[in-house]
């Protein structure tokens, strides 16, 4: 079974650091899933619907581009 | 349970390694006492019913232990089902009811040409254990974040 690569990266971890150092299940509690779930997303192993995207950055109290990212293709073929 | 097990795994993914575990090896055990006992036997003679319901019987008690264990032992904030668990459920059920379809076939196939109950029987029994293994194994492979293309 060949897993399909994400390319979404995030920068959850820092983000709940700089938020008070803000614990994996604290942030689990707020957006309202397990904190496994969190981990697979700061991993990189899942990729959150965009619902829960908005949801994670709200709880982190930044912009969505800001706790995720998708790499521009025009930066690296221009 | 050891906390670290409980922390790196949720609820139902502890739920679904039972299910590899259980489906796996009902799957061996059937096939390991059918296959030889249809050695030298003529196929209308050789017994599956009750090696297929004692292996059924046993898995589902075994399974259902396992996760009453599990719903006790498990920290009360894991021990819900969120978006991801059923993400993962659904690639789970595609899988297996591509098995489950696969026997169906094959044993409609078998009745069509006439062929002995033992063949159309195992056929529909093959498919279900299979989907039981194929469905688990994708689910718990989806877990460590490998995603089928669907």
């Amino acid at each position: 079974m060949g897993g399909k690569p994400t390319r979404v990266t995030n920068s959850i971890r820092q983000l709940r650091f700089a938020a008070g150092e803000m614990t994996q299940a604290e942030l689990a509690d707020r957006v309202g899933v397990t904190r496994q779930t969190i981990i697979a997303i700061e991993q990189g192993r899942y990729s959150p619907t965009l619902e829960m995207a908005f949801q994670i950055a709200r709880a982190l109290t930044v912009p969505l581009d800001e706790a995720f990212h998708y790499p521009d293709d025009t930066e690296s073929t221009g | 349970m050891t906390r670290e097990c409980t922390e790196s795994v949720s609820r139902d993914e502890a739920y679904n390694w039972v299910f590899v575990l259980t489906s796996l090896i009902s799957t061996l055990v059937y096939l390991g006492i059918l296959i030889p006992g249809m050695i030298g036997t003529p196929i209308s003679d050789v017994s599956y019913v009750a090696t297929f319901l004692w292996v059924l019987g046993s898995a589902l008690v075994v399974g259902f232990g396992a996760v009453v264990v599990i719903r006790a032992a498990w920290p009360k904030e894991s021990r819900f089902r969120d978006e991801r668990d059923k993400e993962i459920d659904l690639i789970g059920q595609y899988v297996g009811s591509s098995m489950v379809t696969i026997g169906g076939m094959a044993a409609l196939t078998l009745s069509i040409v006439d062929a002995d109950r033992f063949w159309v029987s195992n056929s529909l029994i093959v498919g279900f254990l299979f989907a039981a293994v194929f469905s688990s194994f994708s689910r718990a492979a989806a877990y460590r974040g490998e995603y089928p293309e669907l």
